[in-house]
């Protein structure tokens, strides 16, 4: 006994000396290939095969002498995988791509900061890339990625539905609100439509942001208990009990509203500005030549216009376990990807852009004419999750709290009371001052 | 005169040597990628682990954590009942299927390739289906209900029609799992032990109490244990359905678990999380392996 | 009066293997049919029974999607590779709990069992540095004897299970007969063992053949399986990139060659079911 013992003592001393195995010291020299992890759009768009653009890959391979290998990852269980290649101690890729929502301090903590480098040899034209997403992608001062693809979120809706009961373009959250009640009805084949998608685990947020409110702020500040989130609340629970909102809001996903939305069973949603052209085109969407777009309004009391949205973001970084000799030609590579040229190249092969300035390109502006709706949103656009360490269980607790609210199976007060029990306790303990 | 006993402990030795040597392989594959790092997975436990950060001591932390959280606690009951009400239903169609082919039919391979398929389906694929199917604004089921006059069901948002649902689904998906064990079994059984029954006056029931069961019993009892131990960790099908939703209904321990790890970067608890699942697992489990281990090395 | 009563009693079983088959196939008939429609006609509000069937999923699966059959293959060597590491792995282990009787083996049976009782994602956090560190990440070594050492809990007690069935005055009679320990088992044991061996041998290819966790975490760009690759699919079409309708060819295409093994495998099923009959 007392052998196992030690023997399980001996092992779990294993775990933490090969996570911290010294980094052996390679002398600087040019490395022959980049690997770098990405999730599967980012390398289609940079080889031009989607829309005939350029071929930026080839492009940085003959400029460099380097080789990429871009090894695309399935996005269902990516952060798992990233995650456990930062604990090896030379891991394997030379770049890795990630979202914003994993952007706590704990992951940006093992990505290189990149500020030296930007000293060295600048970036163009940082002031292109939204404030909302460089903050997000900031720790200590120190950027550790650089925005390669986003989006902001716009309001798709149904023109037909629009026009059937007269409505206008809404200006403001509460007039949104309204149409989407007047819009809700029961089609004659049976079939109920809905006002408004809303899902579970985005739309709620998004809405307090409408109102001016959120859940924690940019320091992890805990402000969800105010009087613009009873507000929000309460709208989105008349939208509720009114039936303009699906009733299983809980369990329906982005894709399920879109399913909605294509069969004509939604009047107003809130998605990427890029899924304009999926719920444009007759293949794949039965309102195809009927989905129009707007900015997300803002609530009546706020007088910046638009609305606060949600931004969806990609970022490249190197890792800090990566091999050293790779670095400087890593740096490169980013610098390449994200310059106002190939953004515009990738653009027009389908990319999102990051950097504003693409949207006021007249040829991308043809081919995506939500440009300019999505310019002037991008202002207010920030992260629906703000980078704080614990936050996914902090945004759990809070859109469970929510949820109940709307459905009315808990009073507002007593939800938003529970909600602050559950996020304060969760917060203390990592840590973050209140 | 102890000449026989001589060469029969010689026999048994060798024999016993040769055991060894057989089980080795197996045995050291298994000590080497699962045995090891669960045995660190269970060091972990008493650390404060954030994945690519050196682990802090932590003692029974994760442990006193663990069990003040009423949601964990939870989860495990719900994880409790799942399993018993799975498992039972798997273990009775999937008996009830093998049985029946056991008839045999015109076409038969065809027919038991397509009772396999939903195990051999992509699982990826097979929830988007279902979540079409159980959807409740456009799924065809509640499409059907509306056609016979009854009114929609929010099979995947209410939260006991969730559970149910994921508990069907789940059935669904795993059945063929104990009909690919127990179609063969049946069929190794003598078509002669049945007729001689029949002679004997035996009813249908009768030679399925007395023959088909008995005779099945010890591929029954390994398909009950390891499909106890597989459901009680089942993970990717509510992911993908349910997300665990809605308000939790379908927070399973193994979501509990992946949530604490992989979303809220809390390695240490989630390996905690991990050694409760493995002690509870034994726990209802032993009953069944001492009585699978009686029928080889006795009592 | 007697064969009325029969009919009726196969015409019930009959309704009931129909039904049974219905339940277990019907979703999947759902996948092959929607990988014929557009998208549109997928997901829709009045499920679509008639449609003109398009082939432009498949145009645009055999087109973008190359890699996708390199991906097939991947998944043949290794469910293959899984399934006789496996066999060769859990019969003679099943052969000592079976036959060579000994107490002192019940302590590694329970622990047979025990092992398995880790949940599989927590193991890889310790797991993974390793495999990293001895470079076996990307190859088709490290999958396969990921998926074997898996299933060797289960294949073996099954195959107990089965191998205590098979009666032991065989073996017996065949030492008799001036077989060694050896050729009894060739000889006799292994044919007989015939259907446990295909329980096995389905149960582990079918697990090597669908994972995504293990495939995922461990595999790179050279050795990646189908369902990695229908997971990126599935990816683009979130973003638009994709037809549902080819995700779901994908699928179809990746059921097949499982399906037809499957079927194959049964040809064996019957000859052990007569080999069976032997004993008695």
């Amino acid at each position: 006994m007392k052998r196992f013992i030690f023997l399980m003592m001996a092992l779990c001393l294993i775990t933490p000396t090969i996570t911290a195995t010294g980094k052996p010291e390679v002398p600087i020299e040019k490395p022959e290939k980049l690997v770098v992890w990405c999730n599967t759009v980012h390398e289609s768009v940079t080889n031009g095969t989607s829309r005939g653009g350029a071929n930026l890959t080839a492009e940085f391979e003959k400029l460099y002498d380097v080789k990429i290998e871009w090894v695309p990852l399935a996005w269902d269980q990516m952060l798992e995988k990233i995650q456990l290649e930062l604990t090896v101690s030379q891991g394997e890729p030379d770049v890795v791509f990630a979202v914003v929502d994993w952007a706590t301090p704990a992951f940006l903590e093992s990505f290189i900061d990149l500020s030296p480098y930007l000293k060295k040899n600048p970036i163009e034209n940082m002031e292109d890339f939204s404030l909302g997403g460089i903050n997000a992608f900031t720790l200590q001062g120190g950027l550790r990625f650089v925005p390669y693809r986003s989006n902001v979120q716009l309001m798709h809706y149904n023109k037909d539905l629009f026009d059937m009961y007269g409505l206008k373009e809404p200006k403001t959250m509460e007039e949104l609100g309204e149409a989407a009640k007047k819009m809700t009805h029961t089609r004659a084949d049976g079939a109920k439509v809905y006002g408004l998608a809303f899902i579970g685990s985005q739309t709620p947020l998004e809405i307090i942001r409408a109102f001016g409110g959120d859940v924690v702020d940019s320091d992890g500040k805990y402000v969800l208990n105010s009087s613009e989130t009873r507000k929000a609340i309460a709208f989105m629970k008349d939208l509720y009990v009114a039936g303009a909102i699906p009733p299983n809001f809980e369990s329906l996903t982005s894709a399920n509203s879109r399913q909605l939305y294509v069969n004509g069973l939604i009047g107003m949603m809130f998605q990427g500005d890029n899924y304009y052209y999926q719920l444009n085109d007759s293949t794949k969407s039965g309102v195809a030549g009927k989905s129009w777009f707007a900015s997300i309004p803002p609530s009546q009391d706020k007088s910046q216009q638009p609305g606060n949205v949600k931004l969806a973001l990609w970022g490249a970084g190197i890792p800090k376990n990566a091999k050293k000799n790779t670095n400087d030609m890593a740096y490169e590579f980013i610098k390449f990807f994200t310059s106002r040229t190939n953004q515009l190249e990738m653009a027009l092969n389908g990319n999102s852009p990051s950097r504003s300035i693409v949207y006021e390109n007249e040829e991308y502006i043809k081919l995506a004419p939500y440009a300019e709706a999505s310019l002037s949103s991008s202002p207010y656009a920030y992260p629906l999750i703000p980078a704080v360490n614990g936050i996914a269980e902090v945004m759990d607790a809070a859109l469970e709290e929510i949820s109940r609210a709307i459905t009315g199976s808990k009073t507002i007060e007593n939800a938003l009371s529970d909600a602050s029990k559950k996020i304060l306790s969760i917060l203390k303990r990592e840590g973050i001052p209140q | 005169m102890n000449q026989y006993v001589v060469v029969a402990n010689n026999k048994q030795k060798k024999d016993i040597r040769l055991g060894f040597l057989l089980l080795s392989p197996a045995l050291a594959v298994l000590t080497l990628f699962i045995c090891i790092p669960g045995i660190m997975a269970a060091g972990l436990s008493f650390f404060n682990y954030r994945l690519g950060q050196t682990p802090q001591f932590a003692g029974f932390m994760n442990y006193v954590y663990l069990f003040q959280n009423p949601d964990f606690i939870i989860s495990i009951i719900r994880n409790l009942i799942f399993v018993c009400i799975v498992v039972l239903l798997q273990l009775i169609l999937g008996l009830a299927v093998s049985l029946l082919l056991a008839k045999n039919f015109k076409f038969q391979k065809f027919w038991v390739a397509c009772l396999l398929t939903p195990m051999a389906i992509s699982p990826a694929v097979a929830s988007v289906i279902w979540r079409y199917l159980l959807n409740y604004n456009i799924g065809p089921i509640n499409y059907l209900l509306g056609l016979i006059g009854l009114p929609r069901a929010q099979w995947l948002s209410h939260p006991i029609l969730a559970f149910a649902s994921i508990c069907f689904v789940y059935i669904w998906q795993s059945t063929p799992h104990i009909i690919i064990a127990l179609y063969p079994a049946r069929l190794t059984i003598p078509e002669t032990l049945y007729e001689a029954a029949y002679i004997d006056g035996a009813n249908s029931f009768q030679s399925f109490r007395h023959i088909t069961l008995p005779l099945l019993k010890p591929v029954i009892i390994i398909m009950t244990i390891f499909r106890i131990m597989i459901s009680f960790r089942n993970f990717g099908l509510v992911w993908t359905l349910t997300r665990g939703g809605p308000n939790n209904a379908t927070e399973l321990a193994s979501i509990f678990l992946y949530n604490e790890g992989f979303r809220y970067w809390r390695f240490g608890s989630a390996s905690a999380v991990a050694m409760v699942l493995v002690l509870i697992t034994v726990f209802i489990s032993i009953k069944y392996i001492k009585s699978m281990q009686q029928s080889t090395f006795g009592a | 009066m007697k064969s009325n009563k029969i009919g009726i009693l196969r015409i019930f079983e009959w309704t009931t293997l129909l039904l049974f088959v219905l339940g277990a196939f019907g979703p999947i008939l759902m996948i092959i049919i929607s990988s014929f429609k557009q998208d549109k006609d997928i997901f829709s509000y009045v499920p679509k029974l008639f449609f003109k069937p398009v082939f432009d999923n498949y145009e645009q699966l055999f087109l973008e999607r190359p890699d996708f059959f390199n991906a097939l293959l991947n998944s043949v060597i290794v469910t293959i590779g899984a399934s006789l590491v496996i066999i060769l792995l859990c019969i003679p282990a099943a052969y000592a709990y079976s036959r060579l009787y000994s107490k002192k083996f019940k302590l590694t049976s329970f622990y047979v069992i025990l092992v398995r009782m880790f949940p599989p994602i927590i193991v890889m956090v310790p797991l993974y540095p390793i495999i990293r560190n001895l470079a076996l990440n990307d190859t088709y070594f490290i999958l396969i004897i990921l998926y074997a050492t898996f299933e060797i809990s289960i294949s073996t007690m099954l195959l107990k299970a089965f191998l205590d069935d098979i009666p032991k005055e065989l073996d017996e009679q065949a030492c008799i007969d001036g077989c060694n320990r050896f050729t009894a088992f060739i000889y006799i044991i292994l044919p007989a063992l015939a259907p446990g061996i295909i329980a096995a041998v389905v149960y582990v290819s079918v697990f090597a053949w669908n994972d995504f966790t293990f495939a995922f975490l461990v595999s790179g760009t050279a050795t990646k399986t189908t369902p990695i690759l229908i997971m990126e699919m599935q990816g683009l079409v979130e973003e638009g990139y994709l037809n549902w309708g080819t995700v779901f060819s994908a699928s179809f295409i990746q059921l097949i060659p499982i399906l037809i093994f499957i079927f194959l495998l049964q040809q064996k099923l019957v000859k052990g079911f007569t080999l069976g009959a032997v004993k008695g």
